[in-house]
Protein backbone atom coordinates (compact mmCIF):
# COMPACT_ATOMS: atom_id res chain seq x y z
CA UNK A 1 0.00 0.00 0.00
CA UNK A 2 1.17 3.29 -0.81
CA UNK A 3 0.00 6.11 1.22
CA UNK A 4 2.01 9.76 0.60
CA UNK A 5 2.05 12.27 3.18
CA UNK A 6 1.67 15.41 0.72
CA UNK A 7 1.46 15.49 -3.07
CA UNK A 8 5.03 17.30 -3.99
CA UNK A 9 3.34 20.45 -5.10
CA UNK A 10 1.49 20.47 -1.84
CA UNK A 11 4.95 20.25 -0.17
CA UNK A 12 6.68 22.75 -1.74
CA UNK A 13 4.07 25.43 -1.49
CA UNK A 14 3.98 24.73 2.51
CA UNK A 15 7.46 24.61 2.99
CA UNK A 16 8.86 23.71 6.21
CA UNK A 17 5.38 24.47 7.96
CA UNK A 18 4.39 22.21 10.63
CA UNK A 19 1.78 20.10 10.38
CA UNK A 20 0.67 20.58 14.19
CA UNK A 21 0.89 23.76 15.84
CA UNK A 22 0.03 24.72 19.41
CA UNK A 23 0.53 28.94 19.80
CA UNK A 24 -0.10 29.88 23.75
CA UNK A 25 -2.89 27.37 23.92
CA UNK A 26 -5.32 27.58 26.84
CA UNK A 27 -7.89 25.01 27.93
CA UNK A 28 -9.96 25.56 31.27
CA UNK A 29 -13.19 23.76 32.11
CA UNK A 30 -16.42 25.45 33.83
CA UNK A 31 -17.53 23.89 36.66
CA UNK A 32 -20.62 24.01 38.84
CA UNK A 33 -20.94 27.81 40.72
CA UNK A 34 -18.56 29.71 38.08
CA UNK A 35 -15.62 27.62 39.47
CA UNK A 36 -13.24 26.56 36.61
CA UNK A 37 -10.41 24.49 36.52
CA UNK A 38 -7.46 24.69 34.14
CA UNK A 39 -6.16 21.99 32.42
CA UNK A 40 -3.88 23.38 29.59
CA UNK A 41 -2.08 26.81 30.05
CA UNK A 42 0.24 28.56 27.79
CA UNK A 43 1.07 25.70 25.66
CA UNK A 44 3.17 26.06 22.52
CA UNK A 45 4.78 23.61 20.66
CA UNK A 46 5.08 22.26 16.98
CA UNK A 47 5.15 19.04 15.59
CA UNK A 48 7.47 18.75 12.54
CA UNK A 49 6.13 16.45 9.38
CA UNK A 50 7.11 13.07 9.36
CA UNK A 51 8.36 12.91 13.02
CA UNK A 52 6.91 10.94 15.89
CA UNK A 53 6.12 13.36 18.75
CA UNK A 54 5.67 11.94 22.10
CA UNK A 55 3.98 13.83 24.85
CA UNK A 56 4.61 12.93 28.71
CA UNK A 57 3.44 14.04 31.91
CA UNK A 58 2.04 12.18 35.36
CA UNK A 59 -1.82 11.38 34.85
CA UNK A 60 -3.65 14.80 35.33
CA UNK A 61 -0.69 17.06 33.59
CA UNK A 62 -3.54 17.59 30.63
CA UNK A 63 -2.29 15.07 28.67
CA UNK A 64 -5.77 13.90 27.28
CA UNK A 65 -6.67 17.54 26.66
CA UNK A 66 -4.15 18.54 24.95
CA UNK A 67 -4.37 15.77 22.28
CA UNK A 68 -8.11 15.93 21.86
CA UNK A 69 -7.54 19.55 20.96
CA UNK A 70 -5.64 18.66 17.71
CA UNK A 71 -8.61 16.95 16.49
CA UNK A 72 -11.11 18.88 17.73
CA UNK A 73 -12.77 17.00 20.41
CA UNK A 74 -11.98 19.69 22.45
CA UNK A 75 -11.96 23.50 21.74
CA UNK A 76 -9.35 25.68 23.02
CA UNK A 77 -10.69 28.74 25.73
CA UNK A 78 -7.19 30.87 24.84
CA UNK A 79 -4.70 30.53 21.97
CA UNK A 80 -4.71 28.39 18.46
CA UNK A 81 -4.12 24.97 17.16
CA UNK A 82 -3.10 24.78 13.90
CA UNK A 83 -3.11 21.46 12.01
CA UNK A 84 -1.85 21.78 8.49
CA UNK A 85 -3.24 25.38 8.32
CA UNK A 86 -6.24 24.57 9.59
CA UNK A 87 -7.37 26.37 12.88
CA UNK A 88 -8.92 23.63 14.46
CA UNK A 89 -10.89 26.27 17.35
CA UNK A 90 -12.38 28.15 14.56
CA UNK A 91 -14.11 25.07 12.70
CA UNK A 92 -18.08 24.23 12.65
CA UNK A 93 -19.75 20.98 12.11
CA UNK A 94 -18.48 20.65 8.28
CA UNK A 95 -14.65 21.96 8.85
CA UNK A 96 -14.28 19.85 11.71
CA UNK A 97 -15.60 16.56 9.92
CA UNK A 98 -13.28 17.66 6.93
CA UNK A 99 -10.43 17.78 9.59
CA UNK A 100 -11.37 14.73 11.44
CA UNK A 101 -10.95 12.42 8.38
CA UNK A 102 -7.60 13.23 7.95
CA UNK A 103 -6.07 12.89 11.41
CA UNK A 104 -6.46 8.71 12.56
CA UNK A 105 -6.68 8.35 16.61
CA UNK A 106 -5.93 5.36 18.73
CA UNK A 107 -6.83 5.18 21.97
CA UNK A 108 -6.34 3.32 25.07
CA UNK A 109 -9.31 1.12 25.47
CA UNK A 110 -9.18 0.45 21.62
CA UNK A 111 -13.02 1.95 21.56
CA UNK A 112 -13.57 -0.83 18.84
CA UNK A 113 -17.59 -1.90 17.76
CA UNK A 114 -18.42 -4.98 19.89
CA UNK A 115 -21.14 -5.98 17.10
CA UNK A 116 -18.85 -5.32 14.35
CA UNK A 117 -16.10 -7.99 12.93
CA UNK A 118 -12.68 -6.59 12.56
CA UNK A 119 -12.96 -6.06 9.08
CA UNK A 120 -15.90 -3.94 9.25
CA UNK A 121 -14.37 -2.02 12.32
CA UNK A 122 -12.01 -0.92 9.94
CA UNK A 123 -14.14 -0.13 7.29
CA UNK A 124 -16.21 2.05 9.49
CA UNK A 125 -14.17 5.11 8.52
CA UNK A 126 -14.96 4.78 5.24
CA UNK A 127 -18.51 3.84 5.17
CA UNK A 128 -19.18 7.38 6.97
CA UNK A 129 -17.80 9.11 3.82
CA UNK A 130 -20.11 7.03 1.63
CA UNK A 131 -17.78 4.09 0.11
CA UNK A 132 -19.51 1.07 -0.77
CA UNK A 133 -19.43 -2.00 1.98
CA UNK A 134 -17.89 -4.53 -0.38
CA UNK A 135 -15.02 -1.69 -1.62
CA UNK A 136 -14.42 -0.85 2.27
CA UNK A 137 -14.20 -3.83 3.35
CA UNK A 138 -11.45 -4.63 0.70
CA UNK A 139 -9.37 -1.62 1.63
CA UNK A 140 -9.98 -2.43 5.15
CA UNK A 141 -8.26 -6.16 4.56
CA UNK A 142 -5.62 -4.10 2.85
CA UNK A 143 -5.03 -2.30 6.44
CA UNK A 144 -5.38 -5.35 8.06
CA UNK A 145 -2.58 -6.84 6.00
CA UNK A 146 0.08 -3.97 6.85
CA UNK A 147 -0.75 -4.12 10.56
CA UNK A 148 -0.77 -7.99 10.40
CA UNK A 149 -4.04 -9.34 11.22
CA UNK A 150 -5.56 -10.33 8.19
CA UNK A 151 -6.43 -13.63 9.30
CA UNK A 152 -8.73 -12.22 12.26
CA UNK A 153 -10.29 -10.18 9.31
CA UNK A 154 -13.52 -11.98 10.05
CA UNK A 155 -13.42 -12.09 13.74
CA UNK A 156 -15.12 -10.08 16.37
CA UNK A 157 -13.20 -7.59 19.16
CA UNK A 158 -14.06 -9.81 21.64
CA UNK A 159 -11.83 -12.74 20.40
CA UNK A 160 -9.25 -10.92 20.04
CA UNK A 161 -6.09 -10.45 22.61
CA UNK A 162 -5.23 -6.70 23.66
CA UNK A 163 -2.80 -6.13 21.09
CA UNK A 164 -4.63 -7.50 18.77
CA UNK A 165 -7.60 -5.22 19.10
CA UNK A 166 -4.73 -1.92 19.62
CA UNK A 167 -3.84 -3.39 15.97
CA UNK A 168 -7.13 -3.00 14.56
CA UNK A 169 -7.86 0.23 16.09
CA UNK A 170 -4.41 1.44 14.47
CA UNK A 171 -6.02 -0.29 10.99
CA UNK A 172 -9.08 1.90 11.58
CA UNK A 173 -7.02 4.91 12.11
CA UNK A 174 -4.42 3.98 9.07
CA UNK A 175 -7.55 3.43 6.79
CA UNK A 176 -8.54 6.38 5.35
CA UNK A 177 -5.04 7.78 4.96
CA UNK A 178 -4.59 10.39 7.37
CA UNK A 179 -1.79 13.12 7.37
CA UNK A 180 -1.96 12.62 11.52
CA UNK A 181 -2.19 9.90 13.57
CA UNK A 182 -3.09 10.69 17.23
CA UNK A 183 -2.27 8.15 19.86
CA UNK A 184 -4.29 8.56 23.45
CA UNK A 185 -2.13 6.08 25.74
CA UNK A 186 -2.40 3.54 22.95
CA UNK A 187 -0.07 0.91 24.99
CA UNK A 188 -1.27 1.87 28.75
CA UNK A 189 -3.43 -1.10 28.68
CA UNK A 190 -1.40 -3.09 27.48
CA UNK A 191 1.74 -5.94 29.05
CA UNK A 192 5.48 -4.87 28.28
CA UNK A 193 5.92 -7.73 25.29
CA UNK A 194 2.71 -6.50 23.66
CA UNK A 195 3.43 -2.68 24.07
CA UNK A 196 6.77 -3.66 22.29
CA UNK A 197 5.08 -5.31 19.22
CA UNK A 198 2.57 -1.80 19.58
CA UNK A 199 5.17 0.12 19.20
CA UNK A 200 7.49 -1.21 17.07
CA UNK A 201 4.42 -1.19 14.58
CA UNK A 202 4.19 2.85 14.99
CA UNK A 203 7.98 2.97 14.42
CA UNK A 204 7.33 1.00 11.02
CA UNK A 205 4.02 3.10 10.09
CA UNK A 206 6.25 5.97 10.58
CA UNK A 207 8.77 4.69 8.46
CA UNK A 208 7.32 3.34 5.64
CA UNK A 209 3.96 5.33 5.56
CA UNK A 210 6.36 8.83 6.70
CA UNK A 211 2.95 9.14 8.91
CA UNK A 212 3.69 12.00 11.44
CA UNK A 213 2.40 10.69 14.94
CA UNK A 214 1.63 12.96 18.14
CA UNK A 215 1.82 10.20 21.12
CA UNK A 216 0.49 11.40 24.28
CA UNK A 217 2.05 9.02 27.35
CA UNK A 218 3.00 8.44 31.16
CA UNK A 219 5.27 5.74 30.00
CA UNK A 220 9.23 6.99 29.88
CA UNK A 221 9.96 3.55 28.20
CA UNK A 222 7.45 4.51 25.21
CA UNK A 223 8.93 7.48 24.71
CA UNK A 224 12.48 5.99 24.72
CA UNK A 225 11.42 3.74 22.08
CA UNK A 226 9.69 5.28 18.94
CA UNK A 227 9.80 9.30 19.76
CA UNK A 228 12.45 11.54 18.18
CA UNK A 229 11.43 14.65 20.43
CA UNK A 230 9.36 15.44 23.57
CA UNK A 231 7.62 17.40 25.68
CA UNK A 232 7.49 16.98 29.54
CA UNK A 233 3.87 18.30 30.52
CA UNK A 234 3.30 19.14 33.92
CA UNK A 235 0.50 20.73 35.79
CA UNK A 236 -0.82 22.23 32.44
CA UNK A 237 2.37 23.80 31.10
CA UNK A 238 5.30 22.03 28.78
CA UNK A 239 8.11 22.37 31.09
CA UNK A 240 11.00 20.66 29.45
CA UNK A 241 10.78 20.08 25.31
CA UNK A 242 13.61 18.77 22.95
CA UNK A 243 15.19 15.81 20.98
CA UNK A 244 14.52 12.60 23.27
CA UNK A 245 18.27 11.89 23.38
CA UNK A 246 18.58 15.83 24.93
CA UNK A 247 15.61 15.70 27.26
CA UNK A 248 16.78 11.87 28.73
CA UNK A 249 20.85 12.64 29.01
CA UNK A 250 19.99 15.88 30.28
CA UNK A 251 17.29 16.86 31.93
CA UNK A 252 16.58 20.28 33.46
CA UNK A 253 13.25 20.25 35.20
CA UNK A 254 12.52 18.29 38.12
CA UNK A 255 9.22 15.56 36.53
CA UNK A 256 11.74 15.04 34.32
CA UNK A 257 13.94 13.47 36.47
CA UNK A 258 11.02 12.16 38.26
CA UNK A 259 10.01 10.43 35.39
CA UNK A 260 13.10 9.08 34.11
CA UNK A 261 14.12 7.45 37.51
CA UNK A 262 14.34 3.55 36.46
CA UNK A 263 11.65 1.71 38.11
CA UNK A 264 11.70 -2.23 38.17
CA UNK A 265 12.95 -3.73 34.69
CA UNK A 266 12.88 -0.26 32.98
CA UNK A 267 16.05 0.37 30.96
CA UNK A 268 18.62 2.85 32.77
CA UNK A 269 18.72 6.39 31.65
CA UNK A 270 20.62 6.72 28.79
CA UNK A 271 24.28 8.19 28.85
CA UNK A 272 24.93 12.12 28.22
CA UNK A 273 26.16 13.02 24.74
CA UNK A 274 29.03 15.08 25.05
CA UNK A 275 29.41 18.15 22.61
CA UNK A 276 30.32 17.60 18.97
CA UNK A 277 29.35 13.97 20.03
CA UNK A 278 26.73 12.09 17.34
CA UNK A 279 24.84 8.83 18.81
CA UNK A 280 23.87 5.87 16.96
CA UNK A 281 21.82 2.79 17.41
CA UNK A 282 22.33 -0.31 16.26
CA UNK A 283 19.50 -3.26 16.65
CA UNK A 284 20.66 -6.54 16.42
CA UNK A 285 17.89 -9.73 16.51
CA UNK A 286 19.15 -12.23 17.81
CA UNK A 287 19.12 -14.44 14.39
CA UNK A 288 21.37 -11.90 12.75
CA UNK A 289 24.94 -12.56 12.58
CA UNK A 290 27.32 -11.64 15.27
CA UNK A 291 29.17 -8.19 14.46
CA UNK A 292 32.76 -7.41 14.14
CA UNK A 293 33.72 -5.38 16.70
CA UNK A 294 36.96 -4.35 14.77
CA UNK A 295 35.05 -3.10 11.82
CA UNK A 296 32.20 -1.39 14.34
CA UNK A 297 35.51 0.74 16.05
CA UNK A 298 36.51 1.51 12.08
CA UNK A 299 33.87 2.54 10.98
CA UNK A 300 32.61 5.24 13.92
CA UNK A 301 36.38 6.56 13.55
CA UNK A 302 38.62 7.91 16.33
CA UNK A 303 37.04 8.67 19.41
CA UNK A 304 34.56 5.98 18.99
CA UNK A 305 32.47 5.09 22.09
CA UNK A 306 30.28 2.19 23.01
CA UNK A 307 27.69 4.04 25.06
CA UNK A 308 25.60 1.32 26.47
CA UNK A 309 24.36 -2.26 25.29
CA UNK A 310 23.70 -4.41 24.49
CA UNK A 311 20.05 -3.40 25.89
CA UNK A 312 17.06 -5.17 25.19
CA UNK A 313 14.61 -4.39 22.45
CA UNK A 314 12.03 -6.29 22.30
CA UNK A 315 11.25 -9.77 22.63
CA UNK A 316 14.20 -10.68 19.80
CA UNK A 317 16.34 -7.90 19.32
CA UNK A 318 19.06 -6.27 21.59
CA UNK A 319 20.37 -2.58 20.79
CA UNK A 320 23.78 -1.25 21.28
CA UNK A 321 24.31 2.85 21.31
CA UNK A 322 27.49 4.05 19.92
CA UNK A 323 28.85 7.40 20.28
CA UNK A 324 31.18 9.10 16.99
CA UNK A 325 33.30 12.12 17.84
CA UNK A 326 33.09 12.77 13.84
CA UNK A 327 31.17 15.84 12.55
CA UNK A 328 30.30 14.24 9.35
CA UNK A 329 27.00 12.21 10.54
CA UNK A 330 25.75 10.86 7.30
CA UNK A 331 29.42 9.23 6.40
CA UNK A 332 29.88 7.80 9.53
CA UNK A 333 26.16 6.21 9.22
CA UNK A 334 26.59 4.82 5.84
CA UNK A 335 30.25 3.02 7.29
CA UNK A 336 27.93 1.64 10.55
CA UNK A 337 25.38 0.49 7.42
CA UNK A 338 28.27 -1.48 6.39
CA UNK A 339 28.79 -2.89 8.74
CA UNK A 340 25.33 -3.58 10.37
CA UNK A 341 22.14 -2.83 8.39
CA UNK A 342 20.02 -1.57 10.99
CA UNK A 343 22.20 1.21 12.07
CA UNK A 344 20.54 4.76 12.53
CA UNK A 345 21.54 8.10 13.87
CA UNK A 346 19.70 8.56 17.44
CA UNK A 347 20.82 12.40 18.04
CA UNK A 348 23.59 14.60 17.19
CA UNK A 349 24.77 17.17 19.13
CA UNK A 350 26.89 18.84 17.26
CA UNK B 1 -64.70 -26.99 23.31
CA UNK B 2 -67.94 -27.21 20.93
CA UNK B 3 -67.02 -25.63 17.37
CA UNK B 4 -68.96 -22.54 17.32
CA UNK B 5 -66.64 -21.60 20.57
CA UNK B 6 -63.80 -23.02 18.63
CA UNK B 7 -64.30 -20.54 16.29
CA UNK B 8 -64.60 -17.98 17.88
CA UNK B 9 -61.82 -18.30 19.81
CA UNK B 10 -59.98 -18.39 16.58
CA UNK B 11 -61.29 -15.45 15.89
CA UNK B 12 -60.29 -13.82 18.93
CA UNK B 13 -56.22 -14.92 18.57
CA UNK B 14 -56.36 -13.34 15.13
CA UNK B 15 -58.23 -10.27 16.69
CA UNK B 16 -55.04 -10.40 19.74
CA UNK B 17 -52.13 -11.03 17.01
CA UNK B 18 -53.59 -7.98 14.76
CA UNK B 19 -53.56 -5.83 17.04
CA UNK B 20 -50.38 -6.20 19.12
CA UNK B 21 -48.47 -6.75 15.43
CA UNK B 22 -49.75 -3.21 14.36
CA UNK B 23 -49.61 -1.47 17.76
CA UNK B 24 -46.22 -2.72 18.64
CA UNK B 25 -44.72 -2.11 15.29
CA UNK B 26 -46.14 1.87 15.83
CA UNK B 27 -44.71 1.45 19.18
CA UNK B 28 -41.15 0.67 17.89
CA UNK B 29 -41.60 3.17 15.56
CA UNK B 30 -42.03 6.00 17.53
CA UNK B 31 -40.60 4.96 20.83
CA UNK B 32 -36.90 3.67 19.37
CA UNK B 33 -36.80 7.76 18.45
CA UNK B 34 -38.16 9.27 21.41
CA UNK B 35 -35.91 7.01 23.62
CA UNK B 36 -32.78 8.37 20.79
CA UNK B 37 -34.03 12.00 22.03
CA UNK B 38 -33.91 11.33 25.36
CA UNK B 39 -30.40 9.92 25.37
CA UNK B 40 -29.12 12.67 22.77
CA UNK B 41 -30.41 15.89 24.62
CA UNK B 42 -29.16 15.51 28.16
CA UNK B 43 -26.84 17.97 29.11
CA UNK B 44 -23.33 16.30 27.53
CA UNK B 45 -25.11 13.96 25.20
CA UNK B 46 -24.49 14.39 21.40
CA UNK B 47 -27.01 17.05 20.70
CA UNK B 48 -27.73 18.64 24.07
CA UNK B 49 -30.92 19.84 24.23
CA UNK B 50 -32.28 20.49 27.86
CA UNK B 51 -35.23 22.45 26.89
CA UNK B 52 -36.44 19.06 25.03
CA UNK B 53 -35.48 16.84 27.20
CA UNK B 54 -36.92 17.99 30.33
CA UNK B 55 -41.30 17.98 28.57
CA UNK B 56 -40.11 14.36 26.32
CA UNK B 57 -38.90 12.79 29.57
CA UNK B 58 -42.17 13.87 31.89
CA UNK B 59 -44.42 13.34 28.92
CA UNK B 60 -43.19 9.74 29.01
CA UNK B 61 -43.79 9.55 32.85
CA UNK B 62 -46.84 10.96 32.24
CA UNK B 63 -48.44 8.13 29.77
CA UNK B 64 -46.30 5.66 31.88
CA UNK B 65 -47.94 6.11 34.84
CA UNK B 66 -51.82 6.38 33.85
CA UNK B 67 -53.17 2.95 33.91
CA UNK B 68 -54.26 1.57 30.58
CA UNK B 69 -57.82 1.03 31.27
CA UNK B 70 -58.20 4.96 32.13
CA UNK B 71 -55.64 5.76 29.08
CA UNK B 72 -58.02 3.65 26.90
CA UNK B 73 -60.95 5.63 27.65
CA UNK B 74 -59.48 9.40 28.18
CA UNK B 75 -58.00 9.07 24.73
CA UNK B 76 -61.06 8.21 22.72
CA UNK B 77 -61.68 11.61 21.15
CA UNK B 78 -58.04 11.14 19.94
CA UNK B 79 -59.06 7.22 18.87
CA UNK B 80 -61.70 8.99 17.11
CA UNK B 81 -59.94 11.86 15.23
CA UNK B 82 -57.21 8.79 14.12
CA UNK B 83 -59.05 6.09 13.53
CA UNK B 84 -62.15 7.61 12.47
CA UNK B 85 -63.93 4.93 15.57
CA UNK B 86 -63.67 5.04 19.28
CA UNK B 87 -64.88 1.08 18.75
CA UNK B 88 -63.50 -2.01 16.91
CA UNK B 89 -60.12 -3.19 16.95
CA UNK B 90 -58.64 -0.49 15.64
CA UNK B 91 -59.61 1.77 17.92
CA UNK B 92 -57.81 -0.23 20.51
CA UNK B 93 -54.30 -0.02 18.27
CA UNK B 94 -54.58 4.42 19.11
CA UNK B 95 -54.36 3.47 22.80
CA UNK B 96 -52.13 0.42 23.04
CA UNK B 97 -49.57 2.06 20.66
CA UNK B 98 -49.78 5.29 22.74
CA UNK B 99 -49.41 3.25 26.15
CA UNK B 100 -46.26 1.54 24.62
CA UNK B 101 -44.57 3.75 22.60
CA UNK B 102 -43.42 5.89 25.77
CA UNK B 103 -42.72 2.30 27.74
CA UNK B 104 -40.05 0.89 24.84
CA UNK B 105 -38.82 5.13 24.60
CA UNK B 106 -37.42 4.33 28.57
CA UNK B 107 -36.34 0.68 28.07
CA UNK B 108 -34.66 1.57 24.58
CA UNK B 109 -32.99 4.56 26.31
CA UNK B 110 -31.65 2.54 28.75
CA UNK B 111 -30.01 0.57 25.98
CA UNK B 112 -28.66 3.29 24.13
CA UNK B 113 -27.08 5.23 27.43
CA UNK B 114 -25.49 1.79 28.17
CA UNK B 115 -22.84 1.81 24.81
CA UNK B 116 -19.71 3.01 25.94
CA UNK B 117 -19.03 6.39 25.71
CA UNK B 118 -15.68 5.83 24.53
CA UNK B 119 -17.20 4.63 21.30
CA UNK B 120 -19.15 7.68 20.71
CA UNK B 121 -15.88 9.41 21.25
CA UNK B 122 -14.23 7.15 18.34
CA UNK B 123 -16.87 8.12 15.84
CA UNK B 124 -16.49 11.92 16.62
CA UNK B 125 -12.88 11.41 15.81
CA UNK B 126 -13.60 9.67 12.41
CA UNK B 127 -15.29 12.51 11.24
CA UNK B 128 -18.71 10.99 11.91
CA UNK B 129 -22.32 13.27 11.72
CA UNK B 130 -24.73 12.71 14.24
CA UNK B 131 -26.57 10.73 12.20
CA UNK B 132 -24.44 8.72 11.75
CA UNK B 133 -23.24 7.98 15.78
CA UNK B 134 -26.84 6.77 15.72
CA UNK B 135 -26.35 4.94 13.05
CA UNK B 136 -23.29 3.12 12.69
CA UNK B 137 -22.22 3.41 16.79
CA UNK B 138 -25.04 3.40 19.01
CA UNK B 139 -27.91 1.52 17.58
CA UNK B 140 -25.49 -2.17 16.33
CA UNK B 141 -24.19 -1.59 19.63
CA UNK B 142 -27.53 -1.36 21.51
CA UNK B 143 -29.01 -3.46 19.13
CA UNK B 144 -29.32 -6.79 21.72
CA UNK B 145 -30.31 -4.74 24.41
CA UNK B 146 -33.44 -3.03 22.28
CA UNK B 147 -34.24 -6.76 20.93
CA UNK B 148 -34.49 -7.76 24.94
CA UNK B 149 -36.35 -4.49 25.51
CA UNK B 150 -38.93 -4.64 22.44
CA UNK B 151 -39.53 -8.60 24.20
CA UNK B 152 -40.27 -7.09 27.35
CA UNK B 153 -42.81 -4.31 25.48
CA UNK B 154 -44.44 -7.12 23.38
CA UNK B 155 -45.66 -9.18 26.69
CA UNK B 156 -46.66 -6.16 28.51
CA UNK B 157 -49.08 -5.21 25.54
CA UNK B 158 -50.56 -8.49 25.25
CA UNK B 159 -51.39 -7.57 29.13
CA UNK B 160 -52.87 -4.40 27.94
CA UNK B 161 -54.58 -6.03 25.30
CA UNK B 162 -56.53 -8.32 26.99
CA UNK B 163 -58.40 -4.52 28.22
CA UNK B 164 -59.27 -3.80 24.48
CA UNK B 165 -62.77 -5.25 25.16
CA UNK B 166 -63.47 -2.38 26.99
CA UNK B 167 -63.65 -0.49 23.70
CA UNK B 168 -65.04 -3.38 21.64
CA UNK B 169 -61.72 -4.67 19.93
CA UNK B 170 -61.95 -8.35 20.99
CA UNK B 171 -59.66 -10.36 21.29
CA UNK B 172 -58.32 -13.11 24.02
CA UNK B 173 -58.47 -11.24 27.00
CA UNK B 174 -62.03 -10.02 25.77
CA UNK B 175 -62.84 -13.66 25.64
CA UNK B 176 -61.92 -15.01 28.39
CA UNK B 177 -63.70 -11.38 30.20
CA UNK B 178 -66.71 -12.68 28.41
CA UNK B 179 -67.17 -16.19 28.85
CA UNK B 180 -64.92 -16.95 31.46
CA UNK B 181 -65.72 -14.56 33.92
CA UNK B 182 -69.18 -13.72 32.87
CA UNK B 183 -70.42 -16.58 32.31
CA UNK B 184 -68.48 -18.49 34.72
CA UNK B 185 -66.97 -20.95 32.25
CA UNK B 186 -63.93 -21.83 33.68
CA UNK B 187 -62.93 -23.93 30.80
CA UNK B 188 -62.68 -20.96 28.35
CA UNK B 189 -60.96 -19.27 31.08
CA UNK B 190 -58.49 -21.57 31.80
CA UNK B 191 -58.05 -22.35 27.40
CA UNK B 192 -57.56 -18.68 27.18
CA UNK B 193 -54.61 -18.27 29.78
CA UNK B 194 -53.11 -21.36 28.70
CA UNK B 195 -52.77 -19.96 25.47
CA UNK B 196 -51.60 -16.38 26.71
CA UNK B 197 -48.91 -18.32 28.90
CA UNK B 198 -47.87 -19.98 25.66
CA UNK B 199 -47.88 -16.77 23.22
CA UNK B 200 -45.90 -15.09 25.82
CA UNK B 201 -43.70 -18.18 26.35
CA UNK B 202 -42.85 -18.38 22.86
CA UNK B 203 -42.81 -14.22 22.22
CA UNK B 204 -39.91 -14.41 25.04
CA UNK B 205 -38.22 -17.72 23.81
CA UNK B 206 -37.97 -15.78 20.09
CA UNK B 207 -36.58 -12.36 21.99
CA UNK B 208 -34.08 -14.26 24.05
CA UNK B 209 -33.05 -15.94 21.01
CA UNK B 210 -32.54 -13.19 18.88
CA UNK B 211 -30.74 -10.92 21.32
CA UNK B 212 -28.13 -13.74 22.00
CA UNK B 213 -27.88 -13.87 17.98
CA UNK B 214 -27.00 -10.41 18.07
CA UNK B 215 -24.92 -10.12 20.78
CA UNK B 216 -21.13 -10.89 20.20
CA UNK B 217 -19.48 -9.23 23.52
Amino acid sequence: MNVSLLSPERAAALGEAPLVSFRHVGKQFRQRFGRSVTALEDVSFDVRRGEIFGIIGRSGAGKSTLIRLVNGLEKPTAGHVIVDGVDVGAQGNAGLTALRRRVGMVFQGFNLLASATVEDNVALPLRLTGVRLSEARRRAREVLELVGLADKARNYPSRLSGGQKQRTGIARALVQQPDLLLSDEATSALDPETTAGILALLKDINDTLGLTILLITHEMDVIRRVADRVAVLEAGRIVEIGSVWQVFSAPRHATTRALLTPSDGAAPPLPRLEAGQALFAITQPAAAPPLELAALAAALGPGGRLLAGPVQAGRNATRLLLAAADADVPATLARLRAVAPTAEVLADAG
Amino acid sequence: MPGSLLALFWIALKETAVMIGVSSGLALLIGLPIGLLLVATVPGGVLPARWLNWPLGALVNAIRSTPFIILLVALIPLTRLIAGTSIGLWAAVVPLTIAAAPFFARLAEVALREVQPGLIEAAKAMGAKRWQIFWFVLLPEALPSLVAGFTITLVSMINASAMAGAVGAGGLGDLAMRFGYQRFDDRVMAEVVITLVAIVTLVQWLGDAAARHFDRR
